[in-house]
């Protein structure tokens, strides 16, 4: 028996799953992914980055040659692995202080509005930084397609960048009804791990560092958790960083004009106690549609 | 058959690992009986309970090693398994050490101070508890006292010195903790979720945790804070603490206290620190002439704007045939609590038992009895024996730390029994005991089995009205 | 610290089951290799570890004792730097009368008897002590002075001096005598009395007038920085000094040599010195003794500190103070040293414990340091991995690390400094002392060397005197 950590949704997809062997959709040291009823399960090595989708384990290192799930229990060569814990995968509400910069909020004297979520100085490397310019500069409905599956490896880059977005919007309690429907509508375009991930951030579930770095936004524990966030991968942090702020932009406006984003009415809304659960998957309704785009 | 009772002054091992060994030598071949304990005052009674001498003078240092075995013959085997059995429980675990041949620390302030980690977990004997719980405060490390018999000055001083540094104290005798997920001492495996729990109470905590998972409310921690710390002497010291870490908790959208009815002016202080948090408290406190733990899991949901769903109940008990009594034999001593407090209300009467066994009397030196079923079943035997006995109330926690198949060990004593049997199952569908294993084999060994407590009182209280 | 995440990491101490429960979650558990404390301690251990001063107390102790630098300022006699006139008597270890004292101390003060002109014989010494008019016994630590073995210093005695620059402190020590037949083993005999006068006539003067130049250049010998590099070459400052002694032979030599003539010495004068010195690998250990008493001295008298601040032996009785409880000593049996024995002598020859020098240990090297001394630990009739796990033990028992003197071993990990009493009650671990055995008869001179620990009573004597002075705090 192997003991693993994992998020609810992960539990419910291999309970939902029919028994027998899976097949492995990439096998690493680190982690392995595996197809379970049209989405993909993963199970990680001790160190590895803890994506929502996946069970943890602490184990050092991972080889697997085969993988079936019996009684809604995956086994790895012939070892159970049993949740004993559930992961907490929910995105934090954005902090009250997060759209509201420190200090002057204004950056390297230009005399633009500082960048939300940018005054750690912290910038993808520069091979991504050309990868993101080539990618849509805004999410939009008709954008969306120009992003899932835009890029290489297991998590294209584009679909970083909408996991970011997603995630702060849901962070935010922003309901993005069209751009959720136009990701939905291109899942297959992309690889069964970048398009469970993508399922994940329209539910507001992220990798850890992902919900630290919201947590961390507009606190002093923002440079270092902006760091850790990028370290993700090879560009997917990068990736996920860069919808994030994209996000974080198109909801600045929204804040200043006094809408339904002030952060006191946020922070209101937030200890709503009837708010979102995902024992339950139970979602707030959408409500009116993206305020960050009529803005912008 | 041949007796041996020895005493090894000076040798130790905890009440848990003691256990071990004791099942291990009395599966021996050759072994009738085996006892191998630290000669507290209660191990010592229950020796001599089995039919074992202790020599005059022996103390609560002393490991006794107590066998019967078939014959002479058996005796020498007999020794060298207990040697065995305590030389394999003594070995050295994965974790202690590092590996390179470097011993394990011999105190929590070495552990860390050689690796810092968030939080202690001690559960030392509790006359040695404020020590090593002390270490822990000293390194900005909140810690989980799961020990009792501290002396409330004790608990005062460490809860003063860890409110000195924002650390959080819980306990001491705190069964029960969840932190983000992971469950400390005897804890439920519950999914995260808009409620966050501070207890004064561990099975109080249990039982809400189990109801709201059947309701399907997630729970993102539930802190600890020890039976006593709202008296007037603690005066809610890590209880403060506590509300201020879920308040700060972004993932936490509803704070349920729930306790005993704090000492009064120290109602009034939680009250006006509850009421400047940013998150909303309930308050779920527990005693005569107030809501029950089921009905506070009702409030709890209704504040969510949840649903409050019918508490499962499975089997029948079967009809109540002569007796005058309810004999309720209990793990948690709030579950014992609540029966007597419910079974008064529904006009129980008096003469009946609610007896908790995991009460400090009967604990010292020996495991808690959601570890070590022993005790209970022998009062279990008795209870189920007796012609005064109506209706047998039992609960059954499961979760994390508590035994891995506690149905095992019920069902050849509840099977066959005279009076009606009614049990709590007090568990979450993702324990790892298979909370729905343990109810079936309790229901198919006669018992009536319910989640929510009250619910099963009200029901024991029923089936003694019909036997009366 | 925060709850708003899962640990990381759970240390436990206690029930195993409690620690397989966490890690059956797959969080990692660091386990407590928890055991009871030494006999009738809870009750005082629980108070002091709830005393509000201990912890700051603590923390002001040992600050104080690492931050210390002794620096070796003069050299001179006895009479002059500690006042002391003849027939009085300072010895190691705490207090005691002359009926009680074991053979080697007996040994010395006969030496010294002569050395201070009191008797021309040895053998006439004893009536002396015994009808005890003319003479006194004190504790070298009672005087700022320790010294090793017999410890024994009478007013015609060299001195080393040592200085805290910060305070202007100071504190004494001896001139080390070499091996074998010495005063401080309890020899006592026409050639250990011979020695002790050259040590006064040539080695004293010559060292005076180095060690004076040294300072009046701004350029004192600095025995705390001597420590640090000597515990990275192989010396752990108690059974073994010889890096430490070439240093302070490098540091003195050319003044000695600049300075002969003002000290009216001549060049074989200065030769014989420094092949003395150069000879005697202990010769620093008369250094190291006072810099480690000069760090302890500024850790004494902080209320509620738990921290040892000086362990004595006298060859009868073995002694700590602590910092928490004053001058107070709390004594027990001096006992065996389990070691090797040179020649025909065996355990049936051999003294208990004695001598000032576990002011070492004290400090936190000698026996504390073990790891960083692998030449010695045969020696002391140990192997290597011993040394490293005794060092690492005696982490386990002290406040902190010492960052100035480190093992190189140990990845650099500082020295286990400041001794504390309730860490030791806890854990029944002793602490570890690296030490010489004197022989049972005076006049007999050293018989071995090994490993000895203190008498465990003493710690919860000294425990329970803490847990009274706190409660008598609380009450008032």
């Amino acid at each position: 028996m192997i003991a693993v950590s994992a998020p609810v949704r992960v539990r419910d997809r291999l309970r939902s799953a029919a028994d027998g062997p899976l097949r492995i959709v990439h096998r690493g040291p680190a982690a392995v992914y595996l197809a379970v009823g049209g989405e993909c399960v993963g199970v990680t090595a001790r160190d590895a980055v803890a994506v929502p989708c996946a069970l943890h384990t602490r184990l050092g290192r991972l080889e697997v040659s085969r993988a079936e799930l019996r009684d809604g229990v995956l086994h790895l060569d012939g070892e159970p692995l049993r949740i004993r814990r559930f992961a907490d995968t929910r995105v934090p509400p954005l902090p009250a202080g997060a759209l509201a910069r420190p200090g002057t909020s204004r950056a390297g004297g230009t005399g633009r509005p500082a960048e939300p979520g940018a005054a750690t100085g912290h910038r993808p490397a520069t091979g991504t930084t050309s990868s993101l310019a080539a990618l849509p500069g805004r999410v939009r409905p008709v954008t969306v397609s120009g992003l899932v599956g835009s890029g290489d490896g297991l998590t294209p880059l584009g679909d970083d960048v909408l996991c970011g977005w997603l995630a702060l919007h849901r962070a935010a309690g922003a309901a993005t009804p069209a751009v959720d429907a136009a990701v939905r509508a291109h899942l297959h375009r992309t690889t069964l791990l970048s398009a469970t991930l993508l399922r994940c951030a329209l539910d507001g579930e992220v990798v850890d560092r992902f919900a630290r770095f919201v947590a961390a936004l507009g606190s002093p524990a923002e440079q270092h958790a902006t760091a850790a966030l990028t370290a993700v991968g090879h560009t997917s942090g990068a990736g996920m960083l860069h919808g994030a702020r994209l996000a974080l932009r198109e909801l600045h406006p929204a804040r200043r004009a006094g809408r339904r984003h002030d952060p006191a009415q946020h922070d209101h809304a937030r200890r709503d106690p009837a708010r979102h659960d995902p024992a339950q998957h139970d979602h707030r309704p959408p409500a009116d549609e993206h305020p960050g785009g009529t803005a912008a | 058959m041949s007796t041996h009772v020895e005493v090894r002054p000076g040798a130790y091992a905890d009440s848990v690992t003691l256990l071990r060994v004791s099942r291990t030598v009395a599966g021996l071949d050759g072994v009738t009986a085996a006892q191998v304990a630290m000669a507290t005052p209660l191990n010592v009674d229950v020796l001599s309970g089995m039919g074992f001498e202790v020599p005059a003078g022996t103390g609560p240092n002393d490991l006794v090693v107590a066998l019967r075995v078939t014959g002479d013959a058996e005796l020498p085997a007999a020794l060298a398994g207990v040697d065995t059995a305590l030389a394999e429980a003594n070995r050295p675990t994965a974790g202690s050490g590092d590996g390179t041949g470097t011993a394990a620390p011999r105190t929590t302030g070495s552990a860390l101070d050689r690796a810092a980690a968030p939080i202690a977990l001690v559960s030392v004997p509790g006359p040695h508890a404020a020590v090593e719980a002390m270490d822990a405060i000293e390194a900005d490390c909140d810690v989980l006292i799961f020990s009792d018999n501290v002396p409330v000055e004790q608990e005062i001083a460490l809860k003063r010195a860890a409110a000195e540094r924002s650390v959080l104290v819980m306990g001491p005798d705190c069964g029960t903790a969840v932190v983000h997920g992971l469950g400390l001492g005897f804890a439920n495996t519950v999914p995260p979720g808009p409620v966050g729990i501070v207890a004064a109470s561990g099975t109080g905590c249990q039982q809400l945790l189990a109801l709201l998972d059947h309701a399907g409310v997630g729970v993102t921690s539930a802190l600890g804070v020890g039976g006593r710390d709202l008296s007037a002497e603690v005066r809610g010291l890590a209880t403060r603490e506590a509300l201020r870490r879920l308040d700060a908790d972004p993932a936490v959208e509803l704070i349920v206290l729930v306790s005993k009815p704090p000492a009064d002016n120290v109602a009034d202080e939680i009250r006006a620190l509850a009421a400047g948090l940013a998150t909303p408290v309930e308050f779920a406190l527990l005693g005569p002439g107030r809501p029950d733990l089921t009905a506070a899991a009702g409030s709890v949901l209704t504040r969510l704007g949840r649903p409050v769903p019918d508490w499962p109940v499975h089997g029948s008990a079967r009809p109540a045939a002569g007796g005058r009594y309810l004999r309720g034999l209990f793990a948690g001593g709030t579950l014992a609590t609540e029966a007597a407090t419910v079974a008064t209300a529904a006009g129980a009467g008096a003469g009946h038992t609610f007896l908790d066994l995991g009460d400090d009397a009967y604990t010292a030196g020996r495991a808690h009895p959601m570890i070590d079923p022993t005790l209970r079943l022998e009062h279990l035997r008795a209870a189920l024996a007796d012609p005064d006995t109506a209706v047998v109330l039992l609960d059954v926690v499961l979760g994390h730390g508590a035994e891995p198949d506690p149905a095992a060990a019920l069902v050849p004593v509840l099977s066959g029994a005279r009076p009606p049997v009614v049990v709590t199952v007090v568990g979450t569908t993702a324990d790892p005991q298979d909370l729905h294993r343990q109810v079936g084999a309790l229901v198919a060994a006669g018992a009536e089995v319910h989640l929510s407590q009250a619910g099963a009182t009200r029901r024991a209280v029923e089936l003694l009205g019909a036997a009366q | 610290m925060s709850t708003t995440r899962t640990p990381d990491a759970v240390v436990s101490t206690g029930t195993d089951l409690l620690a397989d429960a966490v890690e059956d979650q797959a969080v990692p558990v660091t386990r407590v290799d928890w055991r009871p404390p030494m006999d009738g301690t809870a009750d005082d251990l629980a108070t002091v570890a709830t005393d509000p001063l201990r912890a700051a107390a603590n923390e002001r102790a040992l600050a104080a004792m690492l931050g210390v630098t002794a620096t070796l300022v003069d050299v001179a006699p006895a009479a002059e730097v500690l006042g002391l006139a003849p027939g009085e008597f300072l010895h190691a270890g705490p207090p005691i009368t002359w009926d009680r004292t074991s053979g080697p101390l007996r040994g010395a003060l006969m030496g010294a008897a002569v050395l201070d002109g009191l008797v021309d014989d040895p053998e006439d010494a004893p009536a002396l002590f015994e009808a005890g008019t003319s003479v006194s016994l004190e504790p070298c630590h009672h005087r700022a002075t320790v010294g090793p073995m017999a410890g024994v210093v009478t007013s015609g005695m060299w001195m080393f001096v040592l200085e805290d620059a910060a305070t202007g402190r100071r504190t004494y020590c001896s001139l080390n005598e070499g091996l074998g037949k010495v005063l401080r083993y309890g020899a006592y005999g026409p050639e250990v009395l011979a020695r002790l006068r050259w040590l006064g006539d040539v080695l004293g003067p010559l060292l005076r007038v180095a060690v004076r130049a040294t300072r009046d250049a701004g350029d004192p010998v600095d025995v705390t920085a001597i420590l640090t590099q000597m515990l990275q070459m192989g010396d752990e400052a108690h059974n073994r000094n010889r890096a430490g002694t070439l240093m302070l032979l490098r540091d003195l030599s050319p003044a000695m040599v600049t300075g002969a003539a003002d000290a009216g010495r001549s060049a074989d004068d200065v030769a014989a010195a420094l092949r003395f010195v150069g000879g005697n690998d202990h010769f620093f250990l008369n250094l190291a003794m006072p810099a480690c008493k000069l760090a302890l001295d500024a850790a004494r008298d902080v209320e509620g500190s738990t921290m040892v601040v000086a362990m004595a032996r006298n060859g009868t009785d073995f002694g700590i103070q602590v910092s928490g409880t004053g001058d107070e000593w709390f004594t027990g049996p001096a006992q065996l040293a389990d070691g090797l024995f040179l020649g025909d002598h065996g355990p049936a020859d051999a003294n208990p414990d004695i001598g000032d020098s576990a002011i070492t240990e004290t400090a936190g090297i000698g026996g504390f340091a073990m790891a960083t001394a692998p030449a010695i630990v045969r020696f002391v009739g140990g192997t290597v991995p011993d040394a490293l796990a005794t060092t690492r033990r005696m982490r386990e028992i002290t406040l902190g690390t010492n960052p100035r003197w480190t093992v190189p071993v140990l990845e650099f990990a500082g020295v286990p400094s400041g001794i504390d009493v309730t860490k030791v009650c806890r854990t029944g671990i002793l602490p570890q002392i690296n030490t010489g055995m004197a022989g049972r008869v005076a006049g007999t001179g050293q018989v071995g060397a090994g490993l000895v620990t203190p008498p465990a009573g003493i710690f919860p004597a000294a425990l329970g005197a803490l847990a009274a002075r706190t409660r008598a705090r609380r009450t008032t």
